[in-house]
């Protein structure tokens, strides 16, 4: 971030002697958010995050520099501290295609709420846990058009970042019992695996109109761990991270028919790994690398214009399969749910929305509910407030059941200029 | 209905319409057409104003606007980049008029980094809260529309054609009709009046302050679109106009959206 903002005075030099433009922008937040359930073994039960991000762009002819620096702070957990720019690129492009490298955050599928094509970036879990949001990642990233209805991409990712995971101290501190023996997450001493493999991804994109098909193939580590049980060197037992290599082949397939748009996004993913993984206890079948796995989201949306004179009413729906079952092995969200939502934008003069959503777990008794209002107070001054209701099924070594008492309910207020 | 058209204005020569015998709605608009042609491509900066029910001033968005002309080697496009307020910049929407006069809508979305086609059916949204249609913001092919001159008059103190619109059957229009105000002298669109299928007038834009851009081609620098439905107003402004500056279809390609 520093050497970003020491860049600032330059590009405003350059910006007047070649004509070239520079533009700043920023979004800044505050956001209170509040568990309702004490979990006990716990103590933060809310957290109060301040986030701004800037974003600094350089543009001259087909050069384009672009960098967003951000800083988040939460007053409760020191652990939420994040001082690392979201995106630093310097691009270069013309009627062929562009090249860009730096740290980028790319865009693989089109499935909402969980996209399991979308695994060329790590999701920052510490930060948030429910809504992890996507960490940039050191990558050279090449796309060559092909007319106007192909484009070819490739994209190479040298170096690997362990993803942030919960620490001990915060609510969603993995910990859990092996037998009767408890355990808990240990970050520090993980157990790195596959992680110096290089990341590669390719991806060709053909529009037949009205289908849109892309296919995507992608070798190098999984961005979320497997986890292993250890010993700890004071006789505790830990689960330890490991990252494990993938090849995964996958396809998106988008269609218009009429308002409808319909979309499907599968993800074939064969793990491998370096190493035996099993753990040092027994538990589950003795390994801890995750079986090969099939994911599939086949998802709709519609928009509905004018209703009642200016609201647009915006309705989503997905069903998300996985081909291997919930256990901690499989840690993995969305094996077997639905997923809908309703969205009204009433377009009136202070822009007040309102978003409900619900994920039912098809397997279990799982059930989450979403709803959050937006509104703006004055120009770009916005207000948020919303709410999430979980109900956890007993017993399973899912994301959601793993952790009891995760209802929360959270306000919001930012400002852009 | 079509951008274009609201821009047929902006886009015509000085002109002195000689006195014809009977022109009829098709000959006058082919006229205005044949003036408007030769500008190859325009940009500009835009200021799109968003105003409340009683005129106050609610919401402000800045744009870079791009037109290729539609000609017979080149399909018409317009592409709006948005570049305020901060949670907007980066939106952008293209439109292409293809031969046949089907057209085309993309919106790229910079928060998800996806372009989204916006069919036919969903065209009668407004784009971004504006009380512009997504169909409002489509370059316009004047051979897709038949013509009725329905009356000679006088509209701001100038003698003014009133030409009603209907799109061809196989166009998919959110509006029934469409009444044009232009002006005889320069054959310049002063003024649009949009109604619905069921004949009822749901918006009225107003087109103000033309000028000649390279001695050549007249454009209005303000265009007001009163929604007559909720009583709110969208108030565009153009800057900086410049045309001919040799832009090409891939300058403006689906596949350049984002970058």
């Amino acid at each position: 971030m520093r050497k970003s903002i020491f860049m600032l005075p330059v590009l405003l030099l350059l910006s007047g002697s070649l004509g070239a433009k520079v533009k700043i922008s920023n979004h800044t937040s505050f956001e209170t958010r509040h568990f309702v359930f004490d979990r006990n073994q716990h103590p933060i039960n809310h957290s109060e995050t301040f986030e701004t991000e800037f974003d600094i762009e350089y543009k001259n002819n087909n050069w384009q520099f672009s960098v967003k620096p951000r800083f988040a702070v939460d007053a409760v957990n020191i652990d939420r501290l994040r001082y690392i720019p979201n995106e630093a690129v310097i691009h270069f492009g013309d009627n062929w295609g562009f090249i860009e490298a730096g740290l980028l955050i790319h865009k693989w599928g089109n499935s909402p709420l969980y996209n399991p094509l979308d695994v060329l970036n790590r999701h920052d879990l510490e930060f948030n846990f429910f809504e992890a949001p996507a960490l940039s990642e050191l990558s050279l990233h090449l796309r060559k058009f092909f007319g106007e209805r192909t484009f070819f991409d490739f994209v190479i990712e040298p170096l690997f970042i362990k993803t942030p995971l919960p620490e001990l101290n915060t609510r969603f501190n993995i910990q859990g019992r092996a037998g009767f023996i408890p355990f808990s997450l240990d970050d520090q001493i993980s157990a790195l695996g596959n992680s110096k493999e290089v990341s590669i991804g390719v991806s060709l994109k053909q529009e037949f109109d009205p289908l849109n098909l892309t296919l995507y193939y992608f070798h190098g580590p999984d961005k979320t761990p497997g986890f292993q049980l250890t010993i700890d060197n004071t006789g505790a037992l830990r689960l330890t991270p490991f990252y494990y290599v993938i090849d995964m082949l996958g396809s998106s397939i988008a269609a218009n028919l009429g308002q409808w748009h319909l979309n499907l996004d599968v993800a074939a993913k064969i793990t491998k790994s370096n190493g035996p993984f099993a753990h040092v206890v027994a538990y589950e079948d003795g390994f801890a690398l995750p079986k090969s796995y099939l994911q599939y989201v086949p998802s709709f949306d519609r928009t509905f214009t004018g209703l009642m004179g200016n609201t647009d009413l915006t309705i989503m729906g997905a069903y998300y399969g996985d081909t291997e079952g919930a256990s901690l092995k499989n840690f993995r969200p969305f094996q077997n749910d639905l997923f809908a939502s309703i969205r009204a934008d009433f377009n009136d003069t202070h822009q007040n929305t309102l978003n409900l959503g619900l994920t039912k777990d098809l397997s279990n008794t799982e059930l989450a509910i979403m709803a959050e209002w937006q509104m703006r107070l004055y120009r770009e001054l916005k207000i948020a407030a919303g709410g999430i209701y979980v109900h956890q099924a007993q017993n399973l070594n899912t994301p959601i059941s793993f952790f009891d008492n995760n209802s929360q309910v959270y306000t919001k207020i930012s400002y852009s200029f | 209905m079509r951008f274009y058209i609201l821009l047929i204005p902006i886009i015509l020569f000085t002109f002195s319409l000689e006195a014809q015998e009977k022109p009829t709605g098709f000959s006058i608009i082919q006229k205005q057409h044949e003036l408007s042609k030769g500008f190859s491509d325009l940009s500009a900066d835009g200021t799109m104003l968003l105003k409340t029910k009683n005129g106050s001033l609610d919401t402000t968005r800045k744009f870079n606007y791009v037109e290729l002309e539609n000609t017979e080697s080149n399909e018409g496009r317009l592409r709006i980049t948005i570049n305020y307020p901060p949670e907007l910049d980066g939106t952008q929407l293209l439109s292409i008029t293809q031969k046949d006069n089907s057209s085309e809508q993309y919106l790229y979305l910079p928060a998800i980094k996806q372009t989204k086609k916006i069919v036919s059916q969903s065209r009668g949204g407004r784009f971004l809260g504006s009380e512009f249609f997504f169909e409002d913001l489509i370059p316009y092919s004047w051979k897709a529309y038949d013509y009725t001159l329905i009356i000679e008059t006088n509209y701001n103190n100038k003698p003014c054609y009133v030409i009603e619109l209907k799109p061809h059957s196989n166009i998919q229009s959110h509006y029934g009709r469409i009444l044009y105000t232009i002006e005889k002298e320069r054959l310049i669109t002063l003024k649009m009046d949009f109604y619905s299928a069921k004949s009822e007038l749901i918006k009225v834009a107003h087109f103000e302050e033309h000028t000649l851009v390279n001695n050549a081609f007249w454009r209005p620098l303000k265009v007001t679109m009163l929604n007559k439905t909720n009583g709110r107003a969208t108030e565009l402004k153009l800057t900086n106009l410049q045309i001919k500056k040799g832009l090409t279809p891939q300058d403006l390609s689906v596949m350049k959206l984002g970058q």
